[in-house]
């Protein structure tokens, strides 16, 4: 059983990892485009700058659990850990709790928007908008995911990020 | 009383250790659930959304990249090896060879932390073998790459120009003079130590050495005359020549120096969108808390209760930069600036501050506060590069913090030294 429930966590991280690294890769990929259509080739191409900010909300949400693997999310802690550990550790998991709210309300009237615009076009691709809106309610139920696991598992964060590349 | 909501529940979050983006989001959520009807909670991810989809806002993820692949494909350490040759055989050598090469790359990077690694690694080491004690090479290292923030390109002043609605070339261009008075009175500082403690001056000045390392670093150097040149020859837009520097490392690293493998890049550019995710996370969150400030005045009450204290500017000024300072000291650069220009920018303007003057001022502020207790992360980077306790790296930092306040000053009551660079540009 644990077995599974690893293999799991382990595909769902890979893939996530691996999105944002397309995402980055898109990103850097269509501006420079844009620049080499606009300068060279004297023909600017009207999509380049759209699919890049898109990508680039895609690869932040999605990054923001893959943070918390990463322990890359930045938090002031040396008044906690001053604290015994006790104390600390209530703490710690009160402050989990709420971003666990914060996050289902993300989710939650995320998910409410993106159905409210799914109507909209975008300016230059004229896809419906909500393929780059459902980013957010979709990176924060990943953050809710992530952030469960290293809370039921510690040691599931490790600062390596070429762990996810094998 | 919003405001105090909303201040005070960021703030006790930051301290009960909740990570910054969630600490502005959670308490942008208090503040949305004390206003009741007037902000339904939907407000919340169409502000975040709102907040990350800005195209300027994007020279953040390629600037990180950059320096990223800087670092990883021999370009830094080429740069420092020019820096040695150039200014080393000046007593005390390799400290300004330190300088040297923080600002040289603070002209190609746009963080502190980048240099920090890179410098650290390369400098260190040889740095003790001449003389200097472990912290203090270490404080050097981590007290030069601040100059990253200041000197051109930087994300700190991206992320301003944006809040600020200023030009971010304008906000570059303001930076260059500070960075550069910096810089010389950090070798000064240095100079004067050394001559005290006799250093060795290991190696003469030869022409050839430093021809020879000139020519590979010339390939580096390279770097930010497509990032500067692009920008400030109104040839490309600030995101676009850092994507087109991305490109030039990559190139760079791969098929000159032949120093960066394929493999590399999955890591890498993972390591930049963990990274470029946790400033945009903070650039959503930050929109819902500052969205609800404005909907509800909260910047005017603010700005009328700092003006009340006095309408002096030379005292407000100087009021201002003690707050941004301890700001700096406690909170991440990227949220202090969201949050506090929409504050403190009207002040600013009211008191006749020029909004340019005023991105150089917080920037100065808060870099310093990266090097200062108790959450300067380029304190803790730079004890964990040079394996040095904290408490030695601040017991030996602080001459050079010093110098920045100096200059901090300086820029505050002398705008021409920071304005002067974007007037002539026309800004």
């Amino acid at each position: 059983m644990q077995a599974v429930i690893k293999a799991i966590d382990n595909q769902i991280t890979r893939v996530t990892a691996l999105l944002v690294i397309i995402g980055m890769s898109i990103t850097v990929g269509s501006v420079v485009l844009g620049v080499i259509f606009r300068y060279f080739l004297r023909d600017a191409l009207v999509w380049s700058e759209e699919v890049a900010r898109y990508a680039m909300i895609w690869v932040s949400m999605l990054g923001g659990g893959i943070a918390f693997r990463l322990g890359a999310h930045v938090a002031v802690d040396f008044m906690v850990n001053a604290l015994p550990p006790g104390a600390r550790r209530a703490i710690i998991f009160a402050g989990q709790l709420g971003m666990l709210v914060f996050l289902a309300v993300v989710v939650w009237y995320g998910i409410d928007v993106t159905q409210q615009v799914s109507g909209q076009r975008t300016a230059a691709l004229r896809i419906s908008i909500a393929w780059a809106y459902s980013a957010v309610p979709i990176g924060a139920a990943l953050m809710v995911y992530h952030l469960i696991a290293i809370m039921i598992a510690p040691r599931l964060v490790s600062p390596s990020a070429s762990k996810y590349q094998r | 009383m919003l405001a105090l909501i909303l201040f005070g529940s960021m703030l006790g979050l930051m301290m009960l250790g909740v990570p910054i983006f969630f600490a502005i989001g959670l308490a942008g959520l208090i503040g949305a659930l004390h206003i009741g009807a007037a902000a339904p909670l939907i407000i919340v991810p169409i502000g975040m959304f709102n907040g990350m989809d800005s195209f300027p806002l994007m020279a953040i993820p390629f600037f990180i990249l950059a320096g990223e692949l800087m670092n990883r494909g021999g370009i830094s350490t080429r740069l420092v090896a020019f820096a040695s040759a150039v200014v080393g055989h000046i007593s005390g050598g390799l400290g300004h060879a330190n300088v040297v090469s923080n600002a040289m790359m603070a002209s190609m990077s746009g963080s502190a932390l980048a240099n920090i690694a890179a410098v650290g690694r390369v400098l260190i080491e040889p740095m003790e073998k001449e003389g200097y004690k472990r912290d203090f090479a270490t404080a050097i290292t981590v007290a030069a790459s601040l100059l990253g923030p200041i000197i051109p390109p930087s994300i700190t002043m991206v992320i301003y120009a944006i809040t600020a609605g200023t030009s971010v070339g304008a906000m570059f261009l303001a930076g260059i003079v500070p960075g550069i008075i910096v810089a010389i009175g950090m070798m000064v500082v240095i100079w004067r130590h050394a001559r005290k403690r006799n250093y060795p001056v290991h190696d003469r000045f030869s022409i050839r050495r430093v021809a020879v390392t000139a020519k590979d670093a010339a390939i580096s150097l390279m770097m930010p005359v497509i990032i500067l040149g692009g920008i400030f020859g109104g040839v490309m837009t600030p995101t676009e020549s850092a994507a087109v520097a991305v490109v030039y490392a990559l190139i760079v690293g791969l098929v000159v120096f032949r120093e960066l493998k394929l493999r590399d890049l999955g890591p890498i550019l993972l390591n930049s969108g963990v990274v470029t995710s946790f400033i945009f996370l903070i650039v959503g969150a930050a929109r819902v808390f500052s969205d609800l400030m404005t909907g509800e005045a909260v910047p005017q009450e603010i700005a009328s209760l700092i003006l009340s204290i006095s309408d002096e500017p030379v005292l407000l000024l100087l009021l201002i930069n003690i707050l941004l300072l301890f700001v700096g000291c406690m909170m991440d650069t990227t949220a202090a600036i969201l949050i506090l220009v929409p504050v403190l920018l009207p002040v600013a303007i009211e008191i006749g501050v020029d909004p340019l003057l005023f991105g150089v001022m917080m920037s100065f502020n808060l870099v310093i506060g990266l090097a200062t207790p108790p959450v300067g992360v380029a304190l803790f980077l730079g004890s964990d590069t040079g394996k040095v306790r904290i408490e030695a790296l601040v017991a030996r930092i602080w001459p050079f913090l010093l110098i920045y306040v100096a200059v901090l000053l300086l820029i505050t009551y002398v705008p021409i030294v920071s304005l002067g660079l974007p007037r002539l540009f026309g800004y």
